[in-house]
Order: C-alpha cells, then sequence, then structure tokens
C-alpha cells in the first residue's frame, strides 16, 4: 500500500530521509514503527500526510490509501483525509493545542470541517469523545483552556480529537514520550481499548520497543531511513533476527523475560546526507563482512511473515 | 471538617488581560484621559461655544477669559473651540491612517510569513525598499502633484506605517507557523486561510494590538508635522498640528497660543504611549501564568 522515498534538498546537501521504505496497514492491524531519533520514523508519518515540512522535502513513491494516491492526490482531497479518514496524534499534546481556544473550539473544528453537523451537534460529538477516553465531567471540562488541564488529560483529549470522526487509520507520533510513566499507562490502555472497539488501524511511532512490543500487531523497524526488519510483535521481541534489532532489545530493561546485561550499540546513526554503502547498518554491526559493505540487502522473508534486510542473516550464516 | 470543592474557574486569556491592564494606574488613567478628549472632540459641534471659524477681529489674540476659558487667537478665534475641532481631525487621521496600516501590514505579513521561500524574499525586500525611501518628501511630492485633501493624507501615511507591522507580523507567523499546533491543524485538514484566520491571527492579537496604538501617536505626529509644514490641513479648519503652528508664529508675544494646543498634544501622545505600553503588559502570555 505505501511505497515512500523522502528527500530533503538543502543547499549544501541532500538529505535522505526516508530512502524507498514500503508497508502495507490492513483494517485493524497496529503497525508499530521503530528507530532511533533520526531514523526516518517521523518524517516518514508527516510525508503521507503532506504535512508542511521545514525545508520542503520532495515526495517520491506511492501512498495508496483506498485507491487514493496520498502523495499526488489534489490538496483539496488531501484535507478532506486529514483529519477524517487519517487522523495525528501528536508528541507533545500541550504543543498541540491553540492555547488561545478553548478544547471545545479545537474539538468541534474537524466536525465542523468535514460533516454538515451545526455547531450544537459537534459539541455533543466532541463531549462524547472527551468521555470516551475517561475525562471525568467532560461537558463541563471542555469549556476549559489548553493550560488548565494536565499533560495527560490533553494527551486524552488529543486522542479524542483523532477519534471524532471515526477515522480509519491514526497515526500516532509518540504519542506518550512527553508523559510521565504511570500516566503513559493509562494512555496505552485508552487507545488500545479505543482503537480495538471501532477498528481502527494504528500507525504507531515510537523508539520504545517496550510499548509497541505490547501494543501492536506488527513491527517495523527503521534505520538510516530504511526499514531493515518487520516481523510480528510478539516474535520480533521474542526473537529478533536482524543484528539491529537484537541489539536494540538488548539495549532495553525488561523486554524479554530472562535477565540480561543491558548492551550499547556502538557509534552513532549514519549522517543521512552521505549514507554508508551496502547495508546502512553495517559500520556498527557485529557480524559485518566485506560484503555488508557492498551490497544492500533487501528485505527477505526468514519465517513465515517475518522479513529480514541481512545478508548473513538470509544466507543463513547468523541464527 | 466539611470536603472542599475547589471551584475551576475558567478565566480566559482575554479576561486576564484585561485584569491585568485594570491593575496598570497609569494605563487606566490614560485611558480615562483619552475617552474624554475623544468624547469632547467628537461631540465638539455640540459642546463648542462657537464656531471654529468665527472671528472677533477687534479682540484679536486675548489671553484666558471668562467668554474664552483658553483665550482666542490672532483673529479672534476662540482657541477651546478651535482645539476640539482639531482634535477631530489629528483623531480622525490618527485612527483611519493607523486602520489602513494594520489591514496591509496584517495581510502583508501574513502571506510573506506563511509563504516563505521566494514570495517572502520577495515581499519583505519591498517592504525594505519602502523602508529606504525619504517618507517625508515622498509624502510632500504626493501632496503637491496630487493636492491636499484629507483622504490623502490618510492615504499616504498609513502606506508608510504599514511596514513595520508587516514585519512584525510576518516575524510572528513564521515562527508559528512550525508550532506543533499549527501542524495538527494541518492535520485536522483546515485550509491555509483557516488556519491563518483561527489560528495565527489569534495568537499574535497581542503584538497587533499593541503596534496599533503605538502608531496612532505616531501617526498624529505625522500629521502635526505635515500640517505644521503647511502641507496637511487646510485653514480655516484646524487640526492641532495647525495650531501649534500657528501658536509657534506668535510665541513671542502670545505664548498661550502655543502652550494650550502643545501640552494637550502631548498628554495625549503620552497617554496613547502609556496604554500601548499597558496592552503590551497586559497580554504578553509571559506576564501572566501567576
Amino acid at each position: 500500500m505505501i511505497n515512500l522515498s523522502t528527500t530533503f534538498r538543502l543547499p549544501l546537501s541532500t538529505i535522505q530521509a526516508v530512502r524507498s521504505v514500503s508497508f502495507s496497514l490492513d483494517k485493524g492491524e497496529a503497525l508499530g514503527v521503530v528507530g532511533e531519533s533520526g531514523s526516518g520514523k517521523t518524517v516518514l508519518m508527516h510525508s503521507l500526510l503532506r504535512l508542511p515540512a521545514q525545508p520542503p522535502a520532495e515526495l517520491r513513491g506511492q501512498a495508496l490509501y483506498n485507491g487514493i494516491d496520498l502523495l499526488t492526490c489534489s490538496d483539496a482531497q488531501i484535507r478532506s483525509i486529514r483529519g477524517n479518514r487519517i487522523a495525528v496524534i501528536f508528541q507533545d499534546p500541550s504543543a498541540a493545542f491553540n492555547p488561545y481556544l478553548r478544547l471545545v473550539d479545537q474539538l468541534v473544528e474537524p466536525v465542523m470541517l468535514h460533516t454538515t453537523a451545526t455547531r450544537r451537534e459537534a459539541e455533543e460529538k466532541a463531549v462524547q469523545a472527551l468521555n470516551e477516553t475517561g475525562i471525568p465531567d467532560a461537558a463541563k471540562r471542555i469549556r476549559a483552556y489548553p493550560h488548565q488541564f494536565s499533560g495527560g488529560m490533553l494527551q486524552r483529549a488529543m486522542i479524542a480529537m483523532a477519534l471524532v470522526m471515526e477515522p480509519d487509520i491514526i497515526i500516532a507520533d509518540e504519542p506518550t514520550t512527553a508523559l510521565d510513566v504511570t500516566v503513559q499507562a493509562q494512555i496505552l490502555t485508552i487507545m488500545k481499548r479505543l482503537i480495538a472497539d471501532k477498528q481502527i488501524s494504528v500507525i504507531f511511532i515510537t523508539h520504545n520497543l517496550g510499548i509497541v512490543g505490547e501494543f501492536c500487531n506488527r513491527i517495523n523497524v527503521m534505520y538510516a531511513g530504511r526499514i531493515l526488519e518487520t516481523a510480528p510483535a510478539t516474535a520480533l521481541v521474542a526473537s529478533a533476527a536482524h543484528p539491529y534489532t537484537r541489539a536494540l532489545i538488548g539495549s532495553v530493561p525488561g523486554i524479554t523475560d530472562r535477565p540480561h546485561r543491558l548492551t550499547t550499540i556502538p557509534g552513532v546513526p549514519p549522517d543521512l546526507s552521505d549514507p554508508p554503502a551496502g547495508c546502512p547498518f553495517h559500520p556498527r554491526c557485529l557480524f559485518a563482512t566485506d560484503k555488508c559493505m557492498r551490497d544492500l540487502p533487501e528485505l527477505t522473508e526468514i519465517a513465515p511473515g517475518r522479513f529480514t534486510a541481512c545478508i548473513r542473516m538470509a544466507a543463513g550464516e547468523i541464527t | 471538617m466539611s470536603r472542599t470543592t475547589v471551584a475551576t474557574v475558567h478565566t480566559s486569556p482575554l479576561r486576564e488581560s484585561v485584569r491585568r491592564f485594570l491593575h496598570n494606574r497609569a494605563a487606566v488613567t490614560s485611558g480615562v484621559f483619552l475617552l474624554i478628549i475623544i468624547i469632547a472632540s467628537v461631540a465638539a459641534p455640540l459642546i463648542a461655544p462657537y464656531s471654529y471659524a468665527e472671528q472677533v477681529l477687534s479682540l484679536g489674540a486675548s489671553f484666558s477669559s471668562v467668554q474664552h476659558p483658553l483665550g482666542t487667537d490672532l483673529l479672534g478665534r476662540d482657541l477651546l473651540t478651535r482645539l476640539l475641532y482639531g482634535g477631530r481631525i489629528s483623531f480622525a487621521v490618527g485612527l483611519c491612517a493607523t486602520f489602513v496600516s494594520v489591514v496591509i501590514g496584517v495581510c502583508w505579513g501574513a502571506i510573506a510569513g506563511w509563504a516563505g521561500g521566494k514570495t517572502d524574499a520577495v515581499m519583505m525586500r519591498i517592504v525594505d525598499i519602502l523602508y529606504a525611501f525619504p517618507f517625508t518628501i515622498f509624502v510632500i511630492i504626493l501632496m503637491v502633484f496630487l493636492g491636499r485633501s484629507l483622504l490623502l493624507l490618510f492615504a499616504a501615511i498609513g502606506t508608510v506605517e504599514w511596514l513595520t507591522m508587516a514585519r512584525i507580523v510576518r516575524g510572528q507567523v513564521r515562527t508559528l507557523r512550525h508550532s506543533e499546533y499549527v501542524e495538527a491543524a494541518v492535520g485536522l485538514g483546515l485550509s491555509r486561510f483557516t488556519i491563518i484566520v483561527r489560528h495565527i491571527l489569534p495568537n499574535i492579537a497581542g503584538p497587533i494590538i499593541i503596534y496599533a496604538t503605538l502608531t496612532v501617536p505616531s501617526v498624529m505626529l505625522l500629521e502635526a508635522f505635515l500640517s505644521f509644514l503647511g502641507l496637511g490641513v487646510q485653514p480655516p479648519a484646524s487640526s492641532w498640528g495647525i495650531l501649534i503652528r500657528e501658536g509657534a508664529e506668535s510665541m513671542e508675544g502670545y505664548p498661550w497660543l502655543l502652550v494650550y494646543p502643545g501640552v494637550l498634544f502631548s498628554a495625549t501622545l503620552f497617554s496613547l504611549n502609556f496604554i500601548g505600553d499597558g496592552l503590551r503588559d497586559a497580554i504578553d502570555p509571559r506576564a501572566g501564568k501567576r
């Protein structure tokens, strides 16, 4: 369904932030996109909805949604999809609400825009959506301003705003990163329940493997603008194939059941204006060979539903 | 002990700002003073004791008396009356020109700031060029060639005063453009126009209002200056600028002809500036959030 490259052309360099990433998303599926900072996951999401980027991005490829190519359709068409069929949950709820407008004014916006509802009907819908996310006394609280809410409450409101049109797809860009840990768990539970209730597909972007492992059906691991591995979430966490994924899991406490020494991944992610030849991970990979430096590995199916972009894995040299 | 309910008071940023403004004594005093002046000026035909052109030549320039509280000018015209009528012109010029400059400046700045890139560069270079223009000469040439109509005066001042406004608005729009809530608004499917009008402009209303209040006195000063040069309002109509000029001409013999208009004008400018400052303090969100 999606095959995408995003390139930023700067005066001095060209940054290939997303390099022919392709994946598909089924109805009701929760897809995790995991990667370090700068691996291109947020750019990927922005590109999908053609959200404004700085500097302007150059998009190539296709992103088909119900037969419409999101990358090439008209502005009017993509506006009718944004917030209506595909909604976004942003990372920092306290920044994503306009401080000068009451919550109600912002929550009714998508409803008024995408339907013919009157203001009164839209408000009812907004209150109902807010109720569903578990905000107490929603009918009254909705008249407050964003700064009168806590981060967790605002993120609930954000979820309500994303859900108010009952979209087909929600793109959640690190929805819990700005929250503290106890609130994170609450938000995830709420999201999980609402998404299951309404059969909404989710693209869940995060750098936290622990969260997606529980939340998602499938996980894409991104590195340097490419997908290195895609697998069912449980299988990925239990037995990661790609050396990068293994290293990533090894560096997070408490994902696997057995106790282990936390490891770090030496080095830094590559400079995307000049990505390394061959496998993008080879400079940091413990298993790299000369072949890895030359050939760009393709995603290869190593087990049913499990794809990995590693030459040595595909050749059965690593297990 | 009984349970206490914490009342959630939903104070809007606006109400909060009003509260802060009302606590600023200088600003409130200025506001009251200004209000009185404006009302008196607007109501000049009703309350003025004489007609602004009525001459009593035998009287000449006389000092304050019971009949003429502020005295009369060289032609025996009542100074109080002429001040009231002059206020009408001065305020009309000030407000109209400010309005024109706000409209042009906000539109220009918002478009440039939102569009960015080449459009922005071209639009802002135009502003730079106009900035560099010797404005006084420009207005004088305009007046000389197109005649001395009051309308032209508004237009000339307005077209010059919008430049700073455009720069302020453009800068603000540029910073807000990449804020997350604007991005979120794009993500909701709102059109550019709606985003600018609903999400960006209210957020920069503060700087716009403040700068507008500060534009009013500068425009009034400009009008006074042009009238002083004899390019503005034509006699027998009066404006504060004209009265000050006439006063200055006869300063040696009849100083009150300069002092009364001068004091009134200065006080008005002071008030407008105090109000502008007060508004800035009241609106700035960093000042709030107690």
